[in-house]
């Protein structure tokens, strides 16, 4: 059976080709624009009406186009070492006049870093700042390494987020609009509530969409949130997917062995990665990483709920054990077959504790876990054939767990003959 | 008439220059270092001696460099990246920056007009970007590191080798033979990647024209090709290519006596 | 003149104190545990945790530093695209270093000290208590002394309760008052650097400054004041040396065969942004709230790669040193996969080139074996700063 397309694909297209342009167009009628790390609340500028762009999110994108080498090459050339997160390689490459999808993103006049992803950022936006000569705001959002957010914790955001807003304040020139900021607050929560219900839905076995599919609609979560049009994107997504999973419809196949991804995906090798899987009857059914962007924000308590709900959702910014814990509820809510952790060497805060997590699942969850090396864009620091041969191993393995032998397929009979 | 003697002690080869005062070589040799490095040395030294029939008496100042520099008898020591800006400028004048790819490590040095050294870069303990990434491809393509050069100008369908660490370059050599490419596509790109990785030190020093290229690498015609492709320059090459840190040993011990005026041994 | 600038005594007792310090921590523990059976010991990784604290709970606060160990059990922990410290640590907790410890406190100074505090906490959690200083990143902020403020209750209270004591205001002033002393006498040394280059190597001032995270104050203070009470200037210093100023970060420091090499190589060092983080900051208040105080000195504390302040940078402090110690080039000590650092690098070399500072990258890790190629590059920077 080919794979239907997502009819809402073609929706988030055209939001996020009109966020673009509008991104352009306002920098070009002098309004201000914004860059910003995706783990921050911008509902506060989306309610300042300042454009906000996120370079990770365009690092990503340069990924997928694997882009990553030749850009991490300019940036390495600038004095950066190979050693950074390839995420700033990208960036510095394009500002180093290398080739980007979007021919770059217009220059910002202030920049947001929240440091609930990683302290890289900081470095990374500290260099944003020197390079554009342009104000930074560093909304610090301590790591909760007890698992639970401390009080004061909670009170040192909100003060950092009470001076962002002054800082707003200042460069737009005009005063912040709070009761503007409780709609907006509203429509995120309402955008927020359809990608959890999304999620909900992809967790059916069987699965009603691919997670490459679901990737391939998260621009509108992670970079416009607080807007109408991210709200129509998640309401049209849940309504196709409820259609989807009453009518019976399977987005993978076979799906022998349903596996859970965890880290952030080999943007360059996505189709390649789920071709092969698939090869061997395997999906990927689930990620960690969609799960930063469920978040339960309160348009009536928007300030301190932003600062539970952005420093805690993201499991860089929490303990290991917590991470196990979070893991292993995905795992037996998706009905998985096994765990692929992504060690990310660009990205050491979701990618350090792997091992432990490996042990932890394999014990509670009973599922086998695969562990591979890799980079989120820099496909020079992965090796296709160790992915290739680890890939096989791991499918082997699965298979006398779960049905006790090994499938020889008769393509492989013809081969041996 | 004095002469001045530069010993450059690499891993593999001692190379040892003979100059005159008025600055020609007059003498040269190059001996396998093995495991006996002080007398590998002093028998390079006999060597070009005895090759350019100079006498010993005559040599008034000698100048070691090379990673084994301080094993080997001699007047004064001076790191191989200057003595490879200094041997560089000499042949070519116009020098700005010197790239040597050595078989453990390669520097990217910028000089002044002068010879000097204002600034260099050298490859981290990773071997990518060093003729040991040559030699390791070479034996996984089963073809002689000699020929690994002049097969891949034969390429006519370049393969690419993305991988920045040799053992993942390794395996993607080997899944391109696997996969049927062939030797001399797999040779080009090899030496496409390695010049993207020297082609990034250099940049942290920054390229100025003219560029030389020093050391043993330079002899290899498929290396200098990957590099004038991608930078769209003409590469600086001497024959001398090999001995040009000894040269620049022995430049330097000519200059130092001269202005320092040491008496001869 | 040419006579050595202190009495040998002072100095010799001070550098073998300290070496031994180093080279034996367990034993030196052990022997400390003796003199002192009912006290506990508390144990931090750098770069900065209030030690105010610790000697409030009447226990001793010890740095935990790497070292060249083989890592190998730690790899089933940690990955190795990590820097050598938070692997070597790891290995000797595994081999039981630290069992004699009852807490262990980590700064959350970078991305793979905030994991690696949390696979501790996961791992060992039986063998001593592991909490985390959640240190504000922003120093320029109001909010960032409120929120550490009670911070550092939070820990002060967890703490004690854990060791089975009380942290009493009397208690906590007298702690101030030592770690201040001990902050102006560490401080006093490094000032005097020019003096001291004449008569102690980089490798053994750094051993005296890091030997400070591992003694109880009331040992080391001591021999440190009577070796600077007898520190004259002397003439001799640094006539033939090139002086230069190195920078790196202060959670780690290269082997002491490396940092050798600076002599071997003809330089003195002049100045020196080190073990910032841990001997580099204000004196503390006294008086008024001392969580307040600790919180407010630790924000207005030098910059450092791991912190993040909107108005005062790193280059500066940097470009102070050159000046005050006429240097000739500046030398950035980059440990392997050390983001910050590498981040700060592009930025500080920069700065550096924008003035025609001659400057020289080395990036290190803890193996104590191949400075081959160091040598070789401080050499050649010798060459081009003569
Ligand atoms: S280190 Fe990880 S979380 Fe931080 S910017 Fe890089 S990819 Fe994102
Ligand atoms: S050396 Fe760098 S990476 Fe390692 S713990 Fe220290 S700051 Fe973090």
């Amino acid at each position: 059976m080919s794979p239907k397309k997502l009819e809402t694909t073609t929706l988030t297209q055209k939001v996020m080709r009109d966020y673009y342009a509008g991104c352009r167009e306002a920098k070009a009628q002098g309004r201000k624009v914004a860059w910003s790390t995706v783990i921050m609340p911008t509902e506060i500028l989306v309610a300042a009406d300042v454009e906000v762009l996120f370079p990770e999110n365009h690092s990503a994108t340069c990924g997928t186009k694997g882009l990553g080498p030749a850009l991490s090459e300019l940036a390495e050339a600038a004095g950066l070492s190979q050693e950074t997160c390839s995420y700033v390689r990208c960036d510095l490459g394009v500002r180093m006049g290398g080739h980007s999808p979007w021919g770059g993103l217009p220059a910002p006049d202030i920049v947001f870093c929240a440091t609930a992803s990683c302290s890289t950022v900081t470095k990374w936006f500290e260099d944003l700042t020197r390079h554009f000569g342009c104000e930074l705001a560093v909304v610090d959002m301590p790591y909760n390494f007890s698992g639970s957010i401390t009080p004061h914790s909670i009170d040192y955001i909100v003060a950092q987020f009470e001076e962002s807003i002054r800082r707003i304040e200042r460069i737009t020139g005009r005063p912040f609009d709070r009761d503007r900021f409780t709609e907006v607050m509203k429509l995120s929560r309402e955008a927020h509530e359809y990608w959890r219900k999304c999620l909900e839905l992809g967790a059916t076995k069987p699965s009603p969409i691919t997670t490459t599919d679901i990737l391939v609609n998260m621009g509108p979560i992670v970079c416009l949130r607080g807007t109408q049009a991210a709200v129509d994107v998640y309401r049209s997504l849940y309504a196709e997917l409820s259609e989807r999973v009453a009518s019976g419809y399977v987005a993978a196949g076979e799906e022998r062995f349903r596996l859970f991804w965890d880290n952030i995906p080999f943007w360059f090798a996505l189709g390649s990665l789920s071709r092969r899987l698939g090869e061997h009857g395997a999906a990927i059914v689930g990620a960690t990483y969609l799960y930063h962007w469920v978040r339960e924000v309160d348009p009536a308590d928007p300030l301190r709920s932003m600062a539970r709900e952005y420093s805690t959702a993201v499991t860089m910014n929490q303990s290991v054990a917590h991470k196990i814990d979070k893991l292993c509820g995905l795992i037996s809510l998706y009905q998985a077959d096994g765990l692929v952790i992504h060690s990310n060497r660009s990205c050491k805060p979701d990618a350090l504790g792997a091992l432990d997590l490996q042990r932890a699942v394999e014990r509670r969850c009973g599922v086998p876990v695969l562990i591979l090396e890799g980079d989120h864009t820099d496909s020079r620091a992965v090796s296709d054939a160790a992915v290739q041969t680890r890939i096989e191993a791991y499918i082997e393995a699965l298979e006398q767990k779960k049905y006790g032998h090994l499938r020889v397929t008769t393509h492989e009979i013809h081969a041996s003959r | 008439m004095s002469h001045f003697a530069g010993v450059d002690i690499g891993s593999l080869a001692i190379k040892c220059v003979i100059v005159n005062d008025a600055m020609d070589i007059v003498a040269k040799a190059v001996v396998p270092t093995g495991a006996r490095v002080a007398q590998a040395g002093e028998a390079a030294l006999r060597a070009a001696l005895e090759s350019g029939g100079v006498d010993p008496v005559s040599i008034a100042l000698t100048i070691a460099t090379g990673y084994g520099r301080k094993r080997v008898a001699a007047d004064a020591r001076v790191t191989e990246i200057t003595c490879h800006a200094r041997g560089a400028v000499h042949l070519f004048p116009g020098t700005r920056t010197v790239l040597d790819i050595g078989g453990q490590d390669t520097k990217a040095i910028r000089v002044g007009a002068k010879g000097e050294v204002a600034n260099f870069a050298m490859n981290d303990k990773c071997a990518a970007g060093t003729g040991r990434f040559l030699e390791v491809m070479a034996r996984a393509l089963e073809v002689d590191l000699e020929d690994l050069g002049p097969l891949s100008r034969e390429s006519t369908k370049p393969q690419t080798i993305s991988s920045f660490c040799t053992v993942f370059g390794e395996s993607e050599v080997v899944s391109h033979i696997a996969d049927g490419a062939e030797i001399k596509d797999i040779a080009r790109g090899l030496h496409a990647a390695i010049a993207q990785r020297v082609i990034g030190l250099l940049k942290r020093v920054g390229i100025e024209a003219e560029l030389t290229m020093s050391g043993g690498v330079a002899r290899n015609v498929g290396m200098r090709d990957a590099i004038e492709r991608e930078l769209g320059l003409t590469l600086n090459v001497s024959d001398e290519s090999q001995i040009i840190g000894a040269l620049g040993a022995a430049l330097i011990a000519r200059q130092r006596y001269l202005n320092t005026g040491e008496e001869p041994r | 003149m040419i006579a050595t600038a202190t009495t040998p005594d002072a100095r010799t007792a001070l550098l073998d104190a300290c070496a031994r310090a180093l080279d034996h921590p367990g034993a030196c523990l052990r022997e400390w545990k003796q003199r002192h059976p009912a006290a506990h010991v508390v144990g931090y990784f750098p770069t900065y945790v209030p030690t105010e604290l610790i000697y409030a709970c009447g226990a001793l606060p010890t740095g935990l530093w790497g070292g060249s160990i083989a890592v190998s059990r730690a790899n089933a922990y940690i990955q190795q695209f990590t820097c050598s410290i938070v692997r070597s640590t790891t290995e000797y907790a595994l081999h039981g270093a630290f069992d004699q410890l009852d807490a262990v406190l980590f700064p959350p100074i970078c991305d793979s000290a905030k994991l690696v505090a949390s696979i501790w906490a996961l791992n060992f959690s039986e063998r001593f208590m592991v909490d985390m200083v959640t240190l504000p990143e922003r120093l320029d902020s109001d909010a960032s002394v409120a929120y550490l403020a009670a911070e550092l209750r939070r820990v002060g209270a967890t703490l004690a309760q854990k060791l089975g004591v009380t942290i009493d205001d009397g208690a906590l002033a007298c702690a101030i008052d030592r770690c201040n002393r001990l902050r102006a006498s560490q401080q006093a040394f490094c000032s005097r650097r020019a003096t001291l280059e004449a008569t102690m190597p980089l490798a053994h001032a750094a051993a005296v400054l890091k030997a400070g995270t591992l003694m109880h104050a009331d040992d080391y203070l001591p021999l440190l004041d009577a070796f600077l009470a007898e520190l004259t200037s002397d003439a001799r210093s640094r006539r033939s040396k090139i002086p230069v100023v190195v920078s790196g970060l202060a959670c780690q420091l290269p082997h002491p065969d490396f940092l050798a090499l600076f002599d071997e190589a003809g330089f003195a060092v002049v100045g020196d942004d080190l073990l910032l983080g841990m001997c580099g900051g204000v004196a503390v208040a006294t008086g008024g709230d001392p969580y307040l105080a600790l919180a407010r000195a630790f924000t207005q504390g030098p910059p450092l790669a791991t912190r993040h302040h909107d108005t005062i940078h790193r280059h500066e402090f940097i470009l102070d040193q050159w000046q005050r110690g006429a240097a000739r080039g500046v030398v950035f000590l980059v440990p392997k996969f050390c983001e910050p650092e590498w981040f700060d690098l592009r930025y500080l070399k920069a700065e550096m080139e924008k003035r025609g500072i001659p400057n020289l990258v080395l990036d290190f890790d803890e193996d104590p074996t191949g400075f081959g190629p160091v040598l070789t590059r401080l050499e050649a920077f010798a060459e081009i700063l003569m």
